[in-house]
């Protein structure tokens, strides 16, 4: 048998965004469900749902026609309630009662009875940026099967179409989008849902679960030590089209072991476009030394087939070029104080009490790449 | 039902219509007027917050995320009202503050201050003020606020969630939730009260004390009005995992059983609303406009969502501690979650219904304002220990004959349990001796007889009107009795604890039926037999043994111990047992800590000791049961152990195995019991996590049946994976429904969270396709006689749905049951029941010498097996429907990629 894709066979009962009024309304009502409720909901809830029916109850049954609900008005959350019952109260559960087509023409028709609803069509939902940034805060779905979800993240929206994607926990970095921004689903329905990003990602870290973008390190006689830093969110700000966000670097201890800036933004270079993140770090009241973590510039790629190397009085720059397993370069350039130590995953910076120091790291996907374009990118990468 | 139950229901039925107790919404009219302002076309504004701006703009938060801006709020005509959309992008805002001149907003996720920095009339700036409390990413999370005491700290509450395994249960699942915290202006969170359900309101009185409102449900009886207090209790249990007390003990509050906390500890509400009044409950405010808005200076106004309405509150201190009334206002308003005064005299109504439904309009914002007719109103209440004082707004008429009949007054209270919401309890009449009527005419005392503390009472007016002949416009309101003012102070609450109803499941979930299905699969044996077994009449130290499949006795020569093939740590076990006379036996948990098994019935001993014994060892005493329950040689007893392993670190023991629980025919013999080493029949020397049960074999005969266990993990059925944990991702995400692949004709239904299929034999595909080496888990339900399996490493083409099939088969005839990996491993026995929701665990590793793939259920692995041929690489995953006559039910699909 040939496999086939049956949406229609499917009860999309979660993704119905667009709520219409149900089909078999009091008038027109199937007879079948009309009599179905007559026998089974109107002794308590009335003949016509008015809450009003004969039994005697020790509270009040349900008004449907006031539309309340005590596990939701949704079609699914009222089906559920049709079906088991609700403990406690002398609300049934149907569930050998009925057949389930019953069960849902039931619900159907409990819903007819309420107040006309207001419809959310899809459009209503979507966020669209025009021509300024925009930040949305929300419950992020895996961005590819098997990546996790997380219940509170960030996504930056570019005038671009650039959308960047952030865990808001623990701030890390997740994926860099491009195209439409989001739909807002987290409040339709009971609300909670997460959003739905529209752009298609054109940079996933570390296959949407990534680690943290810096980690402390420290000397020791067993060697080198990394310690997971804690980010923090504080601030997320935007600007015209510039938009960005302010975090915390803490220890195990709860001390704030830096401040961090960072502003991502599009890089639309001679050799082909990517993405920039500036990165502003001012250390704490102690001396402290960071690593940055550059890995997810160079996962799936070969090791550098070229770098090339800047340096001035007070500042350096580092260009690498990767082959892309689909053929495309791929070009890094790292761009700091002469102080910060390119490393092969990672950066490092050694930081004086109260030092600040700025950074920026940049992708590039290029489809060809020679040292004529390396090393422009080296003096223009913005 | 008899006639006497009858009359004490039908007083209730006749005052619980609204429009009966109430008088009709045009004369409300007369004295406060309902204005909807109109908002920009395509807009919605699910208000769950507000707040007014030093320019006396007021601000609204929305369910939607937005804050937007009405610029003219005090507009004589509403139709011209002017909106500015000031913020987008928020997840829920459904509580605000205005601190200075910002804008402070509680999100689903955080504390958020909102800044215009450069003057455009445009958020360019939140600030995360505080995001200590977790989030699952169940939708019922919400977040609600934002009072300030006076030293400017925030509150905010927060929801449990609602989610499968029982949803009817409200959960804490991440920290704080079913809390109220207290953030400081720095945004130091203090965990500050617990016991809350649904708190969607939190509002401060005239005094500057915080209030909070709950939404009935499981342990909240009807809709409270709660004082808030530091560290208070409020009667949700599930919040209680976050106490130090609970984490140090490694134990969570039951979902069912009051905890101990609701006895000594729980704070009572100081006003519970009448069911019919209020459903839902929105925040409340207190007039603060001296005089603005009529003669209600002070009084608590009430959000009310499902009825639509504002309720007015006041409150008074009886034993040093609030308590009041409370009656409905204004009706005919929409579904109202919020209110706000103005200071010129204006209620604002901030509406929304969340999904939830609730009067018309359920979205929007309304003002009501005085027309500045006094009406007669209650103007206050005041409770004495024969009755109440009630004072007017207005004299009430000369004219009016106040026998004893103008007031009738009943009282009732609640249950405090785990089902949704309760009914009123112990309906009783409270005679009213008489109404005397002060000399201005406007303080009517009520007296009566038999006002109980611990009671809801329901005081109306009948007849009652001012010196114009206008009828009391409310006449009805309900006074929370928790206190009287004299006489012994009670410890009971208006919400009381009752025996806990019967669980809504069957109670075999979370169980391993060891025993059902092929018997001797799940343990090594020697010399036992499947048979039926009866005392033996003519030798009672032996068993008459027939045909059958009743009990599992060891017949043979020399038979070993009965012993399970899996490890157990924490656990709850069930099995029956019949001994003969003289007979001797013993469940060992672990194979170390032995309940003996003793025929020793009343009168007749024996010197072998009693029967549910502890069996002790050298360095420590047999403790024996509190009484002796065994009866006697030949009858089946049934017991029941919840037991605790021992803890063990990295220097030794942290803590000894533990008897919780004993008990025999259903009562209790053994409690608490702590197991210092391991019993002298012990099969094992040392101390460790986990071990088989043995049932020993080799004293006498002895016949056991109906062998099930249940792994518990901190006194809780194996707990489900939680969806949205890190790392875990749902097989068939809900955004990519589009892309679902199906073959075959099985219906696939998918509600909130249950993915059901039925009808003829089909699959349900992931669309990736290279899963090699990851954990795959879910829940899973399967009807009797039914067949699934959970298909690993899918191969293409998908015409025949082949790979590692898991199987899913409580009692379809197949010697392949749940845990089985089809083809390859076997399990014969029925371990779990049809129609019993199970959790499903698979492991798929690809190592050097094959593929790896165990299989656990309900905890415990059963399937460990290495393909070393690699049958199928890497895959799809697939849910296979088995056969037309099969339901299965499925939720949480999650998988986790290891390599």
């Amino acid at each position: 048998m040939a496999f086939h894709r049956l949406r229609s066979t499917i009860c999309l009962l979660a993704l119905c965004v667009t709520q219409t009024r149900a089909l078999c309304g009091p008038q027109e009502g199937v007879p079948d469900t009309r009599a179905r409720y007559l026998e089974l909901c109107a002794r308590c809830h009335g003949p016509e749902g008015a809450g009003d029916g004969t039994a005697d109850l020790p509270r009040p049954a349900r008004s449907f026609k006031d539309g309340g609900f005590s596990y939701g008005n949704t079609r699914a959350a009222i089906l559920r309630t049709i079906t088991f019952g609700i403990p406690g109260t002398p609300m049934p559960s149907h569930a050998g009662a009925v057949t389930k087509a019953e069960l849902a023409a039931l619900a159907d028709y409990v819903i007819s009875l309420g107040p006309e609803r207001k419809t959310v069509s899809v459009s209503e939902t979507i966020l669209q940026i025009t021509d300024r940034a925009q930040i949305v805060r929300g419950f992020l779905p895996p961005i590819i099967d098997g990546a996790p979800q997380r219940p509170r993240g960030l996504l930056i929206g570019l005038t671009s179409g650039a959308s960047f994607e952030y865990r808001a926990d623990d701030v890390r970095f997740v994926a860099v989008r491009q195209g439409d921004f989001v739909q807002r689903r987290d409040w339709t329905d009971r609300g909670g849902k997460p959003l739905l990003p529209l752009g298609k990602p054109t940079l996933v870290c570390a296959k949407g679960d990534p680690g943290p973008s810096f980690v402390a390190i420290s000397e020791s006689p067993q060697g080198m030590e990394r310690e997971p830093l804690q980010a923090r969110l504080k601030r997320t700000w935007t600007a015209g089209q510039d938009a960005g966000l302010h975090y915390w670097l803490q220890d195990g201890a709860g001390s704030i072991l830096a401040k961090v800036q960072e502003q991502p933004q599009i890089a639309d270079t001679e050799a082909g476009a990517g993405f920039i993140r500036l990165l502003r770090v001012e250390a704490g009241a102690l001396a402290c030394s960071l690593e940055f973590n550059t890995s997810y510039l160079s996962q799936d790629c070969g090791n550098p087939t070229a770098i090339l190397e800047a340096r001035s009085d007070q500042t350096q720059a580092h260009v690498s070029d990767r082959l892309q397993s689909d053929g495309l370069r791929r070009l890094v350039v790292l761009r700091g104080p002469n102080s910060m130590r390119v490393q092969s995953r990672s950066l490092r910076l050694d930081l004086e009490p109260g030092q600040v120091v700025e950074f920026e790291v940049t992708l590039v996907t290029a489809l060809d790449a020679n040292d004529d374009t390396l090393q422009s990118l080296l003096e223009q990468t913005r | 039902m008899s006639p006497c139950h009858l009359s004490l229901v039908l007083p209730l039925l006749v005052s619980s219509g609204l429009a009966a107790e109430t008088a009709p919404i045009e004369d409300e009219n007369d004295y406060y007027t309902v204005e909807h302002f109109p908002v920009p076309p395509g807009v919605r504004l699910e208000i769950g917050g507000m707040g007014l701006l030093p320019g006396g703009e007021l601000a609204v938060s929305t369910r939607r995320g937005q804050v937007w801006i009405l610029e003219n709020p005090e507009v004589e005509d509403v139709n011209d009202a002017r909106w500015r959309l000031f913020a987008e992008g928020m997840w829920e805002g459904l509580g605000m503050n205005v601190v200075d001149g910002d804008i402070h907003v509680v999100q689903r996720g955080e504390l958020s201050r909102l800044r215009d920095l450069n003057g455009d009339g445009v958020c360019d700036q939140i600030d995360t003020l505080c995001d200590d409390w977790g989030l699952s990413g169940n939708y019922h999370e919400f977040a609600f606020g934002l009072p300030r005491d006076e030293a400017g700290n925030f509150f905010v509450t927060l929801n449990v969630a609602f989610f499968n395994p029982q949803w009817w249960h409200g959960k804490s699942a991440v920290p704080y939730r079913g809390w109220a915290l207290r953030i400081s202006p720095d945004g130091e969170m203090t965990p500050w009260a617990k016991g809350f359900r649904s708190p969607c309101g939190v509002g401060q009185n005239a005094q500057g004390d915080i209030f909070i409102t709950d939404n009935q449900g499981d342990w909240c009886a009807s809709s409270p009005i709660y004082h808030l207090v530091k560290d208070g209790f409020y009667g949700h249990p599930a919040s209680l995992e976050w106490t130090p007390e609970y984490r140090a003990s490694g134990t969570l509050a039951s979902d069912e059983v009051p905890p101990p906390a609701a006895a000594n500890q729980r704070r009572p509400a100081a006003v519970w609303i009448p069911y019919e009044w209020s459903r839902s409950t929105g925040n409340m405010v207190h007039d603060s406009t001296d005089g603005a808005f009529g003669p209600f200076a002070d009084d608590l106004f009430v959000a009310e969502l499902t009825n639509g309405m504002v309720l007015r509150c006041n409150m008074e201190k009886v034993r040093g501690e609030y308590q009041g009334w409370i009656q409905p206002f204004r009706q005919g308003i929409g579904s109202v979650a919020r209110v706000l005064f103005s200071p010129d005299g204006t209620l604002f109504c901030g509406m929304t219904n969340r999904g939830w439904g609730g009067r018309t309009p359920s979205d929007g914002l309304a003002r009501v304002r005085w027309t500045g007719r006094s009406p007669l109103e209650i103007q206050d209440v005041q409770l004495r220990q024969s009755g109440f004082d009630v004072e007017f707004t207005k004299p009430i008429s000369a004219e009016v004959d106040l026998g004893s009949d103008c007031a009738s007054v009943y009282q009732y209270d609640y249950n405090y349990w785990w089902e949704y919401g309760s009914p009123p309890q112990h309906h009783t009449v409270v005679e009213v001796t008489g109404c005397v009527l002060s000399e201005d005419r406007t303080h009517l005392r009520v007296e009566t007889v038999g006002l109980t503390p611990a009671m809801v009472a329901r005081v109306k007016f009948d007849g009652l009107v001012g010196d114009q002949g206008e009828a009391l416009l409310h006449p009805e309101f309900a006074y929370t009795i928790n206190q009287l003012p004299e006489g012994p102070i009670t410890n009971q609450h208006v919400s009381k604890i009752v025996p806990p109803p019967p669980s809504k499941e069957s109670g075999q979930e979370g169980w391993l039926m060891l025993s059902w299905g092929d018997p001797m699969d799940r343990f090594e044996s020697e010399g036992w037999e499947l048979v039926n077994a009866e005392i033996a009449r003519d030798e009672g130290t032996h068993f008459d043994i027939t045909t059958g499949n009743g009990a599992l006795v060891n017949t043979g020569d020399q038979p070993s111990h009965y012993t399970s093939k899996n490890s157990f740590g924490d656990c709850e076990l069930h099995l029956g047992f019949m001994l003969p006379e003289g007979g001797r036996s013993g469940i060992l948990l672990m194979g170390r800590y032995e309940v003996a098994l003793i025929d020793s019935p009343k009168g007749n001993e024996g010197e072998a000791g009693l029967c549910f014994s502890i069996n002790g060892a050298e360095s420590w005493n047999t403790i024996a049961p509190r009484f002796n329950a065994y009866r006697h040689a030949g009858e089946w007893h049934e017991v029941d152990l919840r037991f605790r392993a021992p803890r063990l670190g990295k220097d030794g023991k942290v803590s000894d195995a533990r008897f919780e629980q004993i008990l025999v025919d259903g009562r209790t013999v053994l409690e608490g019991i702590n197991v210092p080493g391991v019993s002298a029949t012990s099969i094992y020397e040392t101390e460790v996590p986990v071990g088989p049960v043995v049932l020993w074999g080799e004293g006498s005969e002895v016949a056991f049946r109906d062998i099930r266990v249940r792994p518990t993990e901190r006194g809780h059925p194996n707990p489900l994976p939680r969806t949205g944990s890190p790392k875990w991702a749902p097989v068939f995400p809900e955004e990519q429904f589009d892309n679902w692949i199906l073959t075959g004709d099985a219906e696939w239904e998918l509600d909130d969270v249950t993915l059901v299929a039925s009808g003829p034999k089909g699959a349900l595909i992931s669309t990736r396709n290279d899963y090699r080496s990851f954990d795959l888990r879910a829940r899973i339900k399967i009807s009797d006689g039914g067949q699934a399996s959970l298909v690993l490493r899918v191969q293409d083409p998908l015409e025949v749905v082949e790979g590692y099939a898991a199987l899913i088969n409580s009692t379809f005839p197949s010697t392949e049951k749940t845990g089985s990996l089809a083809g390859l491993k076997s399990i014969r026995a029925q371990l779990i029941p049809s129609d019993t929701w199970f959790n499903y665990f698979v492991a798929v590793r690809e190592v050097e010498g094959g593929t790896h793939i165990r299989i656990w259920i309900n905890g415990v692995m059963l399937t460990d097996y290495m393909d070393t041929e690699s049958r199928f690489g890497p895959g799809r995953i697939a849910i296979e429907h088995g056969h037309a006559a099969s339901t299965v039910s499925v939720e949480a699909l999650e998988v986790r990629i290891v390599d």
